[in-house]
């Protein structure tokens, strides 16, 4: 039994009506059986949200549970949740992880609208906090999920001090990271392009800085992340490997407060707040590298009046607004804007300006609308925006003789995406949690065009266009899914339709989906899913780094859609009350993937069509993952461990044999500890070990001659390669270790955190290539990256 | 761990990063090092590389052996190769070319002859065959395309002034059924008053939108994949190196040229190609360059051609 508590935090209670008219007709079979099932017995609905006590932030999957009937729900992604008993004595349990747990005794008699609000456990002296009965990772009929808590990401060695969360999802069972201190995320077996990443449900297409050493997502604006790698629940479309799901925080709705940074490269600022107290309230988080501005004076350069200015840094800018207009309604306004900028600006004397650079970045904007119809259905209508761009340039303006001449070459390329999706939530009885929807998206791709302008001694301004125009798109997708509980039994059915219509072309795509649960009496629970996906759009990158050149791109009626299906079973269960232990092993077949034909490269070209440089093939990607979890306490952390084959064939490459695709790794590990010494000091240290990734290597070489043009031979030598990737790199191993130093002032906590990546400087491989030693021999080269990278951090709260 | 004990966890933190910047800043190795890598043992094949052209005067065959790719040993031609080449059913055994004094047109291990007659390399079946003491014996089969001729063949010249970009038209009716392959060439000549004759590759520049070729050593190269059976009109920018500034000219003309080039010619330079640009380029898909010998390694291939003279004003 948790620790009781008194009932202090209830806010209103109402009684609702039944109105029906926002169900679709092809839920009539289910709700037929629902209510069915309610007349039985006079049952009525106890409903509301679960919010935390001290800012108003709704609290998602929060545990709901009834411990006389042993029923119970978790909240949705708005903290709603709706709990529909017989009428008797209700032992309403609430809870929470990180936040004490209510119980709330009451005799139910009528519909009963309960919003109730947890303490966090930082705000308690003394409090045993434990996982509530429906959060516990064995009563969840999802798999292949995993939470991260955004304190504990936080905590997690980070290069440059920036905290990265998807530098930590990397550390995850089933995660491989790509190039060494990059961003890309591989989960079981697929490609970047294949996972979904939503930022307040709004799809995010370029997620990272500086070629992707940074992440475009600030750790102090998000509220949680939650990574689904299979048994994709239907309301999921759209990427055939994950989903990535951050949540920004909603700003408080009480008081103000504010945190921030300085770190070696970059510096935030987040402030939240009341606009009017419980009624509305503000977010506002900013970001921006200051490499430039500290370096400027050694990088700029004036010699004889010709001068050199180069400016490199990023910006974000998360924004969040959050209205209650009344119990039944609530607006939110959320956006993202973010860019890198990397230019450089040289003069002449007086002759000759010119400036160049290139520019890249995402804007992002969503406005929510929750309303809840009555206290079983709950609706959510989301508009969203998203919108990713890159620009290269170059423009020239030369004087002479008192005349003036401008030229400018300039190259776009990006995706903008204008989306409508309608989401319900209608939770009859406990047996059934349904959720149905539909989404409407416009894409909006433009591939590349270059705009070349010219004035020559104060002429006219010449155009001219090279490139493709811009391809629209529509994406619709259409979801029905049930949580159902037969006892020991839960499952999670549903079906995802989707369909996509470009130039002409119309392709359509049916997805059955489907998880279960089994508990054991030993509280072990049984789990397996299988879920197939289609994917319409793509991403034109190579394997090894994240370009802000990369191109994102339709099917075409040349371009078939990608698609996939994926098994997987496991078992799960919690261990000594915060303990997390899961076991899944899984298999993913993958068709029609896209890669680079042998030998295309990944620099935009426009004098071919890119759907000429790609080719498709299948691809499949099985393994077993382990993962024990510890998120509470003053030790936490995780063991992780993955044991994975990845393979692909294409017609096209390595002679249409299979080979390992490139993040092939069969071992993969990850350690990862936390510890709270006293109230000021804390210590994190994360160790991954992976095994090499498969290589292409020259195996032998000979001379090739070609005529050269005089009536005679030119001779070349050429080196040939076997297999595709049938080589390993030696393994990849790192520690990153940190240390933070709290201390809570009179008006403010601060903290300062020191930590080293790479502590023990392994030089991990990034390239190897052939190459001579220092006594003539041939030998083969790695190059490295990333040494050992202290840095140092500055942190303020208030 | 006891509080006292952690009171100096700070120390150790700056001295460990004090160290760790001085180690990584004085270590001129950090990011390259020798690695060993398990490969299998290569053993050594001929390799052999042939360009056949209908009609010409010489035929060229340059032979050498491959290499482990750790092996320290410089790749040679070799001298001691016997080279035969069977044309519908006539096998001719080509001596060795090699001569130190015109080794830039003839390296060290080419066999061939020159000054053949026009008939002497036909249309029709031909079937390389070489043996070297201590190797394999290899071969290596070829079939010389049909040519295909040019329909029309126009040059527009961008501006007044010699040696600027102009505007090359090639015209010709693909043969239906099967696939065949083309490459685009086109020479200017200069002939002088002084009677000095330059001449100058053009260099081409795609125009023409439908083109799914690749710019190899022998120019532009196209598959008939999208216009197969079609009058196909191709147009292309080219840049003529104009060479006879300052000398009074008495003729100016271009040699434009239609290639029908055999499958393994054009998958060999359009493989080159690619070879050229993932060499070094971690971020490439590696390639292999296309082989069509057996049991060894390299290249044989074959083209016919159909040239129009224009002359330039």
């Amino acid at each position: 039994m948790p620790h009781l508590r008194p009932i202090a935090l209830v806010t209103k209670t109402i009684s609702m009506k039944l109105p029906y008219a926002y169900v679709l007709i092809f839920f009539c079979c289910w709700m037929a059986s629902s209510t069915a099932i309610q007349a039985q017995n006079q049952r009525y609905t106890i409903s509301g949200y679960v919010q935390d006590a001290t800012s108003g932030e709704k609290l998602i999957a929060a545990n709901v549970f009834d411990l006389k009937s042993l029923s119970g729900n978790v909240t949705n992604n708005y903290g709603f949740y709706s709990l529909t008993l017989p009428q008797d004595t209700v032992y309403l349990s609430v809870s929470y992880i990180g936040y004490e747990t209510v119980v709330l005794p009451f005799y139910l008699q009528k519909d009963t609208v309960l919003n109730i609000q947890l303490k966090s456990e930082l705000e308690l002296d003394v409090v045993e906090v434990v996982a509530g009965k429906l959060d516990r990772i064995e009563e969840q009929t999802q798999m292949s999920q995993v939470n991260v808590p955004i304190e504990q990401i936080k905590k997690i060695p980070s290069l440059l001090g920036e905290v990265d969360v998807l530098k930590v999802l990397q550390l995850l069972p089933g995660v491989q990271a790509g190039t060494e201190g990059f961003n890309g995320l591989y989960v079981r077996g697929g490609s970047p392009d294949q996972n979904l990443i939503l930022l307040d449900g709004v799809p995010i297409y370029n997620v990272s800085h500086v070629l992707g050493v940074f992440s475009v997502f600030n750790a102090d604006a998000i509220k949680t992340v939650t990574l689904t790698k299979g048994g994709f629940p239907a309301r999921f479309g759209g990427r055939l490997s994950s989903v990535l799901e951050i949540n920004m925080k909603e700003g408080n709705m009480q008081e103000y407060h504010g945190e921030g940074s300085i770190g070696l490269v970059a510096s935030k600022l987040t402030l939240e707040g009341p606009i009017v107290k419980d009624k509305t309230s503000f977010l506002i988080s900013g970001r921006r590298t200051y490499v430039d501005l500290l370096m400027r004076p050694f990088l700029e350069q004036e010699v004889d009046g010709s001068s050199s200015t180069p400016t490199l840094y990023f910006y974000d800018l998360n924004a969040k607004i959050n209205h209650k207009i009344n119990d039944k309604h609530r607006l939110y306004l959320s956006g993202y804007f973010g860019a890198d900028v990397f230019k450089s600006k040289d003069r002449f004397r007086d002759v000759e300006e010119t400036e160049s650079g290139t520019t890249w970045g995402n804007n992002i904007a969503a406005f929510r609308w929750n309303y809840l119809i009555n206290n079983k259905l709950f609706s959510n209508t989301t508009i969203t925006y998203s919108r990713y761009n890159i620009d290269i340039f170059f423009e020239e303006t030369t004087r002479y003789d008192g005349q003036e001449s401008f030229q400018s070459a300039r190259y776009s390329s990006g995706i903008e995406d204008v989306g409508v999706k309608v989401d319900f939530d209608y939770i009859p009885n406990p047996r059934h949690y349904i959720r149905f929807g539909a989404s409407l998206t416009n894409h909006s791709y433009s591939p590349g065009a270059f705009t070349i302008q010219e004035r020559i001694s104060g002429g006219d301004l010449l155009d001219e266009i090279i490139g493709r125009g811009k391809i629209a798109s529509n994406e619709y997708g259409l979801y029905v899914e049930d949580e159902i509980q037969f006892g020991r039994l839960k499952a999670n059915v549903g079906l995802h339709n989707s369909a996509f219509t470009v130039e002409g072309k119309n392709y359509f795509s049916i997805q059955p989906r489907v998880g279960l649960r089994y508990l054991l009496n030993n509280g072990l629970a049984l789990k397996s899913s299988y879920s197939q996906m289609t994917q319409f759009i793509n991403l034109l990158t190579n394997e090894s780094l994240s370009l802000p050149t990369d191109l994102w791109v339709p099917s075409t009626r040349n371009i078939v859609p990608q698609d996939s299906w994926q098994i997987a079973g496991g078992i799960a269960k919690t261990l000594w009350k915060d303990f997390e232990f899961t076991l899944e092993g899984y298999y993913k077949k993958m068709n029609n993937v896209l890669s680079y034909k042998e030998g295309a490269s990944f620099i935009f070209n426009l004098s071919s069509d890119w759907q000429d440089k790609v080719t498709q093939g299948d691809g499949e990607a099985y393994g077993v993952e382990f993962f024990f979890q510890r998120k509470r306490g003053k030790t936490t952390g995780w063991v992780g461990y993955t044991l994975s084959w990845n393979n692909r064939i294409f017609e096209e490459i390595n002679s249409g044999r299979e080979f390992p695709f490139k993040y092939d790794r069969r071992h993969d590990i990850s350690l990862v500890a936390s510890h709270q010494f006293n109230k000021t000091i804390s210590m994190t240290a994360a160790w991954v070990y992976g095994t090499g990734n498969s290589l292409t290597l020259p195996l032998f070489r000979y001379n090739t001659a070609v005529p050269n043009g005089q009536g005679g031979l030119a001779v070349y030598e050429v080196e040939t390669i076997g297999n595709k990737n049938e080589f390993r790199a030696p393994a990849y191993h790192r520690l990153d270790v940190s240390i933070e130093f709290f201390k809570k002032k009179r008006k403010y906590e601060r903290k300062w955190v020191i930590s080293a990546y790479n502590a023990y400087n392994r030089r991990n491989p990034f390239y190897i290539r052939p190459g001579v030693n220092e006594n003539g021999q041939r030998v083969f080269k790695q190059i490295s990256l990333l040494p050992i990278i202290p840095s140092i951090s500055y942190n303020f709260k208030f | 761990m006891k509080i006292s004990k952690i009171s100096s966890i700070p120390y150790f933190v700056v001295l460990l990063f004090v160290a760790a910047t001085l180690w990584t800043g004085c270590d001129e190795n950090a990011f390259q090092k020798d690695i060993e890598i398990d490969i299998p043992d290569h053993s050594p094949k001929l390799a052999v590389s042939s360009h056949l052209t209908q009609g010409a005067s010489k035929i060229l065959v340059y032979v050498n052996s491959s290499l482990g790719v750790l092996s320290s040993e410089e790749l040679q031609g070799l001298k001691d190769a016997t080279v035969t080449i069977e044309v519908n059913g006539a096998t001719r055994t080509l001596p060795y070319l090699y001569d130190p004094l015109s080794s830039f047109a003839y390296p060290e291990g080419t066999y061939g002859v020159t000054g053949l007659d026009a008939d002497e390399l036909p249309l029709g079946n031909y079937e390389l065959n070489i043996s070297v003491p201590g190797f394999d014996a290899i071969s290596a089969q070829q079939t010389m395309p049909n040519t295909v001729k040019l329909t029309d063949a126009e040059y527009l010249e961008n501006g007044s002034n010699p040696g600027e970009e102009g505007q090359m038209i090639f015209e010709f009716n693909d043969p239906s059924g099967d696939e065949n392959y083309y490459a685009f060439d086109a020479t200017f000549f200069t002939r002088t008053t002084s009677g000095s004759t330059y001449t100058q590759k053009g260099r081409f520049f795609l125009e023409d939108e439908e083109l799914e070729g690749e710019f190899t050593a022998i120019g532009p190269i196209v598959s008939d994949q999208t216009f197969d059976g079609q009058l196909k009109r191709f147009s292309f920018n080219v840049f003529e190196e104009f060479a006879g500034f300052g000398e009074d000219i008495e003729e100016r003309y271009v040699l434009v040229m239609l290639r029908s080039i055999s499958e393994d010619k054009f998958r060999f330079f359009r493989s080159l190609v690619n070879y050229d640009n993932s060499v070094d380029n971690p971020f490439a898909e590696p390639v292999i360059i296309h082989d069509n010998i057996n049991g060894g390694y390299g290249v044989f291939t074959a083209e016919t051609r159909d040239t129009i003279k224009l002359i330039l004003e």
